[in-house]
């Protein structure tokens, strides 16, 4: 097979080349490849244990694969930590919430700036007036970002004393504070209700406009079919089709995989 | 040098090294079988040397009992005090986190060495061997027939542990908490039963190795700590929860020891086990036998 | 909060248990030696059971170049200093990205290996019996040589760091310090090097110790590798508990309250220290895991269940 790593189009953002993950002796991921145009929603669905937030830890450097290569704008991620694919401009969010625990939703926020802080240890500790202004500056963009999610009232409340709902907003209200490129959401929705789960909708599909890319999991199928661009379908770790919400609608493999699941919200 | 007495002091050096080699390792051991269950660190686990050998010495010497019987009480004296850590000092903590729960173990260590202090005085012990003194000739060098009564003790540890862990359901059940503990509970099994076990095994284990050692080198209520951190490098140096591990670290452990101590400078004797654990740390800290993904999954 | 660290300057007013003065003065150099330890466990979520070998470190940087080649004191600390930062940059860098388990140990074997080479290195140190002749702390002329001005330089040297701290705490380290301490893979999502940010804090709980370490040797002129040994460490550890790991605060009143019951109140009880320390210990990690700092916090708590 010819090697195509490094055939990366300079309009790509993502681009995960032929990736194996293998677990002990399970194999979680084999031969996955995609790309990921800018400024797009694409999801990625699959039945329960395909393999969906494995890709997601992979991408963000959480696990190493075993096999093949991610590239996200210009450099290769496969080797890097995971702190450092934030830099980089990748952010996420987890399915199980992992919000700060004993801070304000502000202050959650705010972490997300932490790398456009400038401040090192020792101004922080003489507390020169620079750190005093670039609190302030934290502060106000932390503010923007929350009302751009629709939280900015109940920015100083303690962040677990919000309902659930609330709360993944505060990790997606995080995920923008970092300035990414590419967002990661890893099932939004789940345990949602209806109105949740339109509000997020919506502002996915904002943060789409606003020109971020946006990788999501997901089971609930409308919300899929209603936002998404393109959709990836994994199966027991390999993906079995890719295309627009129309296509994978009529893909026969896809309906074959999900036979005896309920589609809609699982 | 001569070579004739080169090779015997090389020889004497092995032997030595083994035989405390078998001591450490069997500390690893039992740091292992908690470790594996719990996650926890029990800096406790070298006063349960000590109180073998300590406890040994108060049954078989001071009201003398006939050692067989002192060796049976013993063992079950000290299972009975490892328990009771479990107890009082494990399941006692609200809201447990690794950290606080190792914080538990080193006041229970403390607890346990005071309260020896108490009992026995500072005074080191000492134990009739259980087949005398006299010295076997080999290859040169002298073994004492303690030591072999010591490495005996660690086979019989390795040989009864692989088979409990292999073929008792018991055993199998307290695997699948290592593993696993949700799905162990899931099953119906009663992870805080396991923890208790775990304790239970450690302790005697570890008052095997006391009561092994102390006819050789004495016992007194302070060493525990020694032992404890030389058992805890023997961990690290074999693999952090690997069985096989622990006792090969043991064996090495006490081999780096009595090299160093001979050739180098006996000084020194009780570095040497720490800087090959510090050094193990730098370069390859999973171990010999260990496996790097398990330190990826930090829990704490 | 800032306010009552004045509190300490009001206290030398009292003359009438004068001795107390000098037990504070160890207390102030146990606070040093505790407060960036607090940080490091209570932020964190790490454990050092070898700081009394940076603690020795420092004192004994501090005697041997005083003593034998007569450098300035002041000179001797900031070399202590780096020593520690060296070692325990060394220490820090593979153990932090493993479990905590890993620097546990390995700060407890690193605090042995310390002492034993205090105790043997008799040309160097004076090994077990001691080194003696360290001379008295002195600033542009000022002699520090009686039990009050060492309380005053001490307890200041303390409010900076505290200070210190507490900025630090309350900026976006502190934050972050804080983010990872809740879930560390958060953090790391968020761009946060937390293994880094945790080699921080342990380089800066090794440099205060160092600097304490440094003062206790200037202040009764004698060091012995006695005082450095494992018990140390654990006392130091015991100091955090007690008063209080999620606060920088516990590290003060633990310290004073080791402090008064070493020197003070437990001397008639030499022989079972360890005995009352360890119950001390337990009793505490099981009833006051947040330590006497957490106390109001958990009798209102306790108040307000038995109300309903």
């Amino acid at each position: 097979m010819a090697d195509r790593r490094n055939d990366f189009k300079p309009w790509m953002v993502l681009r995960v080349h032929d990736v194996d993950v293998i677990f002990g002796g399970l194999t979680a991921l084999k031969d996955v490849e995609f790309e990921l145009r800018p400024g797009i929603i694409k999801s990625i669905i699959g039945p329960n244990g395909a393999g969906k937030s494995t890709l997601l830890n992979v991408i963000t450097g959480m696990i190493k694969p075993d096999k093949g290569t991610i590239k996200f704008k210009g450099h290769f991620l496969d080797n890097v930590p995971p702190y450092r694919s934030s830099q980089l401009g990748i952010s996420r969010t987890f399915q199980h919430c992992e919000i700060f625990e004993k801070m304000t939703v502000v202050e959650n926020v705010m972490v997300g700036r932490h790398n456009h802080m400038y401040t090192d240890i020792l101004s922080c500790g003489i507390k020169l007036p620079k750190v005093r202004r670039e609190e302030q500056r934290i502060r106000d963009e932390a503010f923007e970002v929350l009302d751009f999610v629709g939280l900015g009232d109940k920015a100083e409340d303690e962040a677990t004393s919000l309902p659930l709902g609330e709360q993944k907003l505060v990790e997606i209200a995080r995920g923008l504070a970092t300035q990414p490129d590419l967002i990661c959401l890893d099932e939004p929705a789940a345990g949602l209700n209806e109105s949740d789960t339109q509000k997020v909708s919506r502002i996915i599909e904002e943060i789409k406009w606003r020109g971020i890319s946006v990788l999501l999991i997901e089971h609930d199928m409308r919300l899929i079919m209603d936002i998404s661009d393109e959709i990836m379908v994994l199966n027991y770790g390999q993906k079995i089709a890719e295309g627009t919400p129309t296509e994978i609608q009529n893909n026969p493999q896809v309906i074959e995989a999900y036979l005896g699941v309920e589609v809609g919200n699982a | 040098m001569d070579q004739a007495v080169f090779w015997q002091m090389l020889v004497q050096y092995l032997i030595t090294g083994l035989t405390i080699g078998s001591v450490y390792a069997m500390v690893a051991v039992g740091f292992n079988i908690i470790y594996n269950v719990t996650e926890i660190i029990n800096l406790a686990q070298g006063e349960f040397v000590v109180l073998g050998g300590l406890v040994m010495v108060l049954l078989q010497v001071q009201f003398g009992l006939h050692p067989l019987i002192a060796f049976c009480l013993t063992i079950m004296v000290v299972l009975g005090i490892g328990m009771l850590l479990d107890r009082l000092a494990i399941r006692t903590i609200r809201q447990p986190t690794v950290l606080t729960l190792i914080i538990a173990t080193i006041a229970a260590s403390m607890i346990i060495k005071g309260s020896a202090m108490y009992v026995w005085g500072k005074d080191p012990y000492d134990l009739p061997a259980f087949s005398g003194r006299t010295p076997i000739a080999f290859l040169g060098a002298i073994i004492q027939p303690q030591a072999l009564w010591i490495f005996g003790f660690l086979i019989l540890v390795v040989v009864l542990l692989t088979l409990f862990f292999e073929r008792t359901i018991l055993g199998k059940a307290m695997k699948a908490s290592a593993d696993n503990p949700e799905a162990a509970t899931l099953v119906g099994i009663n992870v805080n039963h396991m923890i208790l076990l775990s304790f239970a095994l450690s302790a005697a284990i570890g008052a095997l190795a006391g009561i092994g050692l102390t006819p050789m080198a004495l016992m007194e209520y302070d060493r525990g700590a020694m032992l404890g951190i030389k058992g805890f490098a023997a961990v690290i140096l074999g693999g952090l929860g690997s069985f096989p591990g622990a006792v090969l670290g043991g064996l090495l452990l006490g081999l780096i020891e009595s090299l160093g101590a001979g050739y180098i400078s006996s000084g020194y004797k009780d570095a040497f086990a720490l800087i090959a654990l510090l050094l193990l740390l730098f370069l390859k800290p999973s171990g010999l036998l260990g496996n790097v993904a398990i330190l990826k999954l930090k829990k704490f | 909060m800032l306010v009552m660290l004045l509190v300490p300057w009001v206290l030398k007013l009292v003359p009438g248990v004068s001795h107390y003065l000098d037990i504070l003065v160890f207390a102030g150099i146990y606070t040093l030696a505790t407060i960036g330890l607090s940080m490091l466990m209570g932020y964190a979520g790490q454990i050092s059971l070898g700081h009394a070998a940076f603690f020795g470190i420092g004192a004994y940087v501090s005697g041997i170049l005083t003593v034998r080649y007569g450098w300035n004191p002041w000179f001797c600390m900031f070399v202590g200093v780096i020593v520690c930062v060296i070692v325990s940059f060394l220490i820090g860098t593979p153990c932090l990205k493993l479990q905590g388990h890993y620097l546990a140990m390995a700060t407890l074997a690193f605090g042995i290996i310390v002492f034993i080479v205090f105790s043997e290195e008799i040309e160097m140190t004076g090994g077990p019996d001691g080194m003696g002749g360290i001379p008295g702390l002195s600033l542009f002329g000022f002699k520090f040589n009686s039990v009050l001005s060492y309380y005053y330089l001490v307890w200041g040297v303390v409010t900076i760091a505290f200070l210190f701290s507490v900025n630090v705490i309350q900026s976006r380290i502190g934050r972050a310090l804080r983010a990872l301490h809740s879930s560390e893979t958060g953090a790391n999502a968020m761009g946060i090097n937390v293994s880094g940010y945790k080699l921080q804090i342990f380089v800066y709980s090794a440099v205060l110790a160092s600097v304490a370490g440094s003062f206790y040797a200037h202040y009764i002129n004698f060091v012995s590798p006695g005082s450095f040994d494992v018990h140390f460490s654990i006392k130091l550890l015991i100091m955090i508990v007690v008063g209080g790991m999620y606060s920088i605060w516990g590290a003060v009143w633990g310290s004073i309250l080791i402090a008064f019951l070493s020197l003070e109140w437990l001397e008639m009880f030499k022989e079972f220290e360890v005995l009352a320390y360890g119950v001390i210990l337990l009793l505490v990690t099981i009833f006051l895991p947040n330590g006497l700092v957490g106390l109001p916090a958990q009798v209102m708590g306790w108040v307000e269940k038995r109300k309903k």
